[in-house]
């Protein structure tokens, strides 16, 4: 049985700084392959979906070596069971205008979504497994593929239709949404502040290490919410959330080596994605940190110590998906005004049985924290999320600028 | 039992240091009725908790799982009931604000540590000043962080409890990086503590700054990075609990400065946040599988049992195991001791430099008992050869060991301790014993025609196995013996005799030299009435011979017996068989004047007074022994030795049984 297979595995985390890093360190000093990781990141928890190729029995060991780690929760090998498997892709392709009907027919056919357009080219966003992908993409290199990026392959088991348990409705297993608990977060703050006493002056004179006393540094911020706490440049100090883009070297312990630089600098990672590039042998790191843009420009510049192009495109017109997989709780008495919500989002629908319901939906971060509050009352079962992809608009359009930037009309 | 009395031991021991006044840097102010009674209470509790902590680590996930999955909530009601949260008193009082620092060490003390293994720096010297404060807490100084962690190993492996090891940030904590690795790799029940530099900094390559969790990731069990003062009780606890619990192993904690600066209020009850990593502790084993392996047993005519490490804290189920069953059993390097040599049934080492007897028993077996092993390279060899003939019984308490070599017929992720016991509980009442008359007769014979052995030359030469020996027969065997790596620590494990578990002390899976005195420190703290003894060759006593220093400071009684051949003599022994004598840099003297001994290793020992001498004549050799146990305090024997001697039997990497050697020497050309 020495037969080379890809295999998905799911595994599922505890929050922890640097987790990331371990999880891949595990790949990197076994001397096993990543081929895609997608990494969705919850509240106090994280769901990695790894797919890695071997053989059966360097499966085996992965998985138990994975076990290994104090924080890791459940490993799961979802490669022989029904499943679910999903994988987002943006697009960017060379489209004179000319040739533009030709694809969007193409578009049209894989059902693609266009994200952008801009005089010469289009960006597209596709949805689908593995094949589908690769199929896309070959049609679309006839026209010339500027710039791709993949999330690696996020996955659900399918629910079997037989079985009639009622339905274990866990809301507090898969994320909640922001308002409660953000405000549970601030009473717990709040309450930490009662208990802190401040460093007496008489030690920190005379020290080794002379440290001011206001907290600007980037460890003094809490780990944000990753779930939907993307920072928009609200703080007075500039803390927000940056949006970085990589190309790298497809080489063993890669990942181990970038999200180690994160790791030891103290930047917390909100989103990751990795896959395939449109050059082969390169891979494409999608990541978003909260940093000041100071904080972010010395990352940059740590980064590119370790790779070729590092990227901050925060500032610049970008289109960003994510994509998620949410299985509902549905019985059938439910499952119809479910799908008038999935209706409104735009969401697919790509698995059902008598008690559950299990949708696909791509977007930015608003759209799917909306539709997961929405959803909620339900009964949420099961989440998978892929971390953001960006890629810069060639259309230099930012439609949220541009909203902002609309003269305010009169009232008539 | 024996755990108890250890613990007893050690409070007796507490006391006595008090009393003497060892320890020194206790203030004298401020001394209330209340301080002077806490100390004895503090001993007790302190050593109940190290039961808990360290010494039987294995029962207590038996009892978790038993009682009920919701495992988290268990250990809890564990934690409140169990005596140091009741019986320790504080040095503060309950609304007292006190430094980080006071609150780690104070974490320290209800864990029930006794001895630390530190070392100050700018980033760690909050955690010194704490450590002044504390009543019952001793540290030893070695002079090197090195030194330290290999003392903590040794601590730890001499006395099963969690070893302490404290360094500060950057040099001090890549310093322990051998260690660590080391640890891991044997399954050493560790915390090491680092200092960071204050939060604010990390990131920025400051001053003696190293990302020390990130550097250690892959060669600790866990590690962590504390940035809030009220995490310390809880991630000492959690680490205390990992490097205990499960499969052993280190655990290092790396706390930046401002926040042992800090003042804070612990809050002494906060549970330990490990639910997976309890759930997946290995369950008590099923009467369903042990009967399979009773099967096994009953069936088979050419059984053998190989036992190693994970059987530290079973050495009475291994004895009783094979009194039941007659089968006779071989050691790993890191098992030597669990079963006595001086029993029939024993037949010594096996693998790379095992006996031609315990190897070809394995060769030759129709059933390989592996009980808490990892079939490591140095045992196996080639992987396909390796007990090829045999139905392979795996039982290992870590699940990823299983299968990850050599694929088991029947195999077992539980402790080794009460699978044992459970396993000879069925054989009792089956009344299953193989027959195995013959097998035993096939073996004793193997015995008799390949004994270990080797040749000597006459007055002027002393063979280094010989030390060994007459080490062996003026203890007795009563002492704890540590190494170095090489030639020296092969011949130790082959020629003196173990008949108890750790007394023991050795770098098995990395093969770190420089290990002998720091573990030798280690053990010498612990258990001060018995004789330890490191045999180190000339190389791995140089890695670490800064430790001279701390053990005529800590007047730790350690001696020290160096086979000095004044080479890399493992390395030379394999330029000899395969790379036609050619010294590569493995002569360690001074090429310039080789019929001096060099360096004079009595010169570093009077540097640190500690009485020492030289011994190059066989007719002396008892004598000089007999003086260096006689000598109170540590003594260094410094035993010349020729560097021709080659590590016998002995089966070359990835070879199997039939290519084993077991003649010649560096005398001859090859």
């Amino acid at each position: 049985m020495l037969r080379i297979q890809r295999y998905t595995i799911s595994v599922f985390v505890g929050d922890e700084s640097g987790m990331i890093n371990r999880i891949a360190g595990v790949f990197s000093r076994r001397g096993y392959n990543i081929e895609s990781l997608a990494v969705g990141l919850n509240r106090d928890k994280a769901l990695f979906t790894i797919v890695v190729s071997g053989t059966d029995r360097v499966l085996q060991q992965v998985m138990k070596q994975l076990y290994k780690l104090v924080n890791v929760r459940k490993v799961e090998d979802l490669s022989k069971k029904p499943r679910v498997e999903r994988e987002l892709m943006l697009l960017k392709v060379n489209v004179p205008a000319a040739q533009r009907t030709e694809v969007l027919g193409l578009v049209d056919i894989f059902r693609a979504r266009v994200v952008d357009v801009a005089e010469d080219s289009l960006t597209l966003e596709v949805t689908g497994d593995a094949g589908k992908l690769a199929s896309l993409e070959r049609r679309m290199t006839k026209f010339g593929i500027k710039e791709l990026a993949r999330t690696g392959k996020i996955s659900l088991l399918r629910d079997k239709s037989e079985e009639v348990v009622a339905p274990p409705i866990l809301p507090q297993a898969t994320s909640v949404s922001s308002l409660t608990k953000v405000s549970d977060l601030e009473k717990q703050a709040s309450e930490k502040v009662v208990t802190h006493i401040p460093v007496t002056s008489s030690s920190a004179e005379g020290d080794v290490y002379a440290v001011e006393s206001d907290d600007e540094g980037v460890w003094s911020h809490q780990v944000l919410d990753p779930d939907w706490g993307d920072v928009e440049a609200a703080e007075p100090n500039g803390y927000m959330s940056h949006t970085l883009s990589m190309v790298v070297n497809d080489a063993p312990g890669v990942l181990n080596r970038v999200t180690g630089v994160f790791a030891r600098r103290g930047y917390n990672i909100q989103s990751l994605a990795v896959g395939l590039s449109e050059r082969q042998g390169i891979s494409r790191i999608t990541t978003v940190v909260p940093g000041t843009d100071e904080s972010i420009r010395k990352l940059l510049h740590q980064l590119s110590k370790l790779i070729d192009v590092v990227q901050d495109i925060t500032h610049l017109p970008f289109a960003q998906r994510e994509l998620m997989l949410i299985k509902i709780s549905a019985l059938p008495s439910a499952r119809r005004d479910i799908l008038d919500i999935a209706n409104v989002f735009r969401a697919k629908i790509v698995d059902l049985s008598n008690r559950s319901i299990t949708l696909e939906l791509t977007g930015d971060l608003e759209k799917m924290a909306a539709l997961q509050h929405l959803l909620e009352p339900y009964g949420i079962l099961e989440v998978a999320r892929t971390g953001r992809l960006a890629l810069v608009r060639d259309s230099g359009v930012d439609t949220k600028l541009l909203g902002q930037l609309q003269p305010l009309q009169a009232s008539y | 039992m024996a755990a108890t009395g250890i613990a007893g031991g050690a409070i007796a021991m507490q006391v006595c240091r008090r009393s003497t006044g060892l320890n020194s840097r206790r203030s004298e102010e401020n001394l209330s009725l209340a301080e002077l009674i806490s100390p004895i209470r503090r001993g007790i509790s302190s050593s109940r908790g190290r039961i808990r902590a360290g010494i039987e680590p294995f029962e207590e996930p038996r009892v978790i799982v038993k009682e009920s999955q919701g495992s988290s909530t268990i250990f809890r009601k564990q934690s409140e009931a169990s005596p140091p949260a009741s019986l320790f008193q504080s040095r503060y009082g309950d609304s007292e604000p006190r430094k980080g620092a006071d609150i780690l060490v104070e974490a320290l003390e209800r864990q029930g540590v006794d001895i630390v293994f530190a070392y100050p720096g700018g980033a760690s010297m909050e955690i010194h000043q704490a450590l002044t404060r504390s009543t019952c807490i001793r540290n030893v100084l070695c002079r090197h962080e090195q030194g330290e962690v290999f003392a903590a190993e040794g601590y730890a492996k001499a006395s099963g409890k969690v070893g302490v090891c404290i360094a500060t940030s950057g040099p001090g904590a890549t310093n322990l990086v051998t260690g660590l690795a080391d640890a891991a790799l044997d399954s050493v029940p560790m915390v090491a503590i680092t200092g960071q530099v204050p939060r604010r900094m990390i990131g920025t390559d400051a001053f003696q700054e190293t990302p020390i969790v990130e550097v250690t990731r892959s060669i600790t069990k866990h590690n962590y990075l504390v940035m809030n003062v009220e995490d310390i009780p809880r991630v000492i606890e959690e680490a205390f609990f990992l490097a205990s619990s499960g499969r052993p192993g280190p655990v290092l904690v790396d706390i930046p400065k401002d926040v042992q600066q800090q003042f804070a209020i612990p809050n002494w009850s906060q549970p330990i946040k490990l639910n997976a990593y309890m759930q997946r502790l290995p369950r008590f084993p099923e009467v369903a599988q042990l009967q399979q392996i009773v099967r096994l047993i009953a069936n088979s005519k050419r059984p053998v049992v190989y036992c190693g490490g994970g059987c530290m804290n079973a050495s009475e189920e291994v004895r009783e195991f094979v009194k039941l069953t007659g089968i006779p059993i071989t050691m790993t390097l890191m098992g030597l001791g669990i079963f006595p040599q001086s029993d029939s049934r024993s037949l010594h080492m096996l693998g790379m430099h095992g006996t031609v007897y315990a190897n070809y028993a394995v060769d030759g077996a129709d059933l390989l008992l592996a009980f808490g092993v990892r079939f490591d390279d140095r045992v196996t060899g080639k992987l396909e050869a390796f007990a090829s003939r045999a139905s392979i019984v795996h039982i290992d308490i870590d699940p990823a060991e299983i299968g990850k070599n050599k694929q088991p017929h029947v195999s077992l992720c539980a402790d080794v301790k009460p699978a044992l016991q459970s396993l000879n509980l069925l054989l009792r009442e089956q009344k299953v014993k193989p027959d195995v008359g013959s097998w035993i007769a096939e073996l004793e014979e193997q015995k008799l025609k390949w004994p270990l052995k080797y040749v000597e030359f006459g007055d002027d030469c002393i063979a280094p196995q010989h030390a060994i020996q007459t080490l062996c027969e003026i203890t007795q065997g009563n002492a704890i013996i540590s190494t170095g790596v090489g030639q020296h620590q092969m011949w130790a494990a082959q020629w003196f005799k173990y008949d108890k578990p750790r007394r023991w002390l050795t770098s098995g899976g990395l093969g770190a030299m420089g290990f002998g005195l720091p573990s030798a420190i280690g053990a010498a703290a612990t258990f001060p009435d018995v004789p330890v003894i490191d045999i180190d060759g000339d190389g791995s006593f140089l890695m670490n011979v800064q430790e001279l220093a701390t053990i005529h400071v800590e007047k730790l009684p350690v001696k020290i017996m160096v086979l000095n051949n004044q080479h890399l003599g493992m390395v030379v022994q394999w330029e000899d068989r395969f790379y036609k004598a050619n010294r590569a840099h493995t002569y360690l003297g001074d090429p310039d004047h080789e019929d001096e001994i060099f360096p004079d290793f009595l010169k570093f020992a009077e540097g640190c007074k500690i009485p020492c001498a030289r011994v190059t004549k066989r007719s002396n050799l008892k004598a000089a022994i007999q003086k260096m146990l006689d000598t109170p305090g540590p003594y260094l024997l410094d035993v010349i030795v020729p560097h021709q001697e080659h590590v016998l039997p002995m089966i070359p990497g990835g070879s199997s049984f039939k290519d084993i050697i077991t003649e010649g020497d560096g005398r001859k050309t090859y």
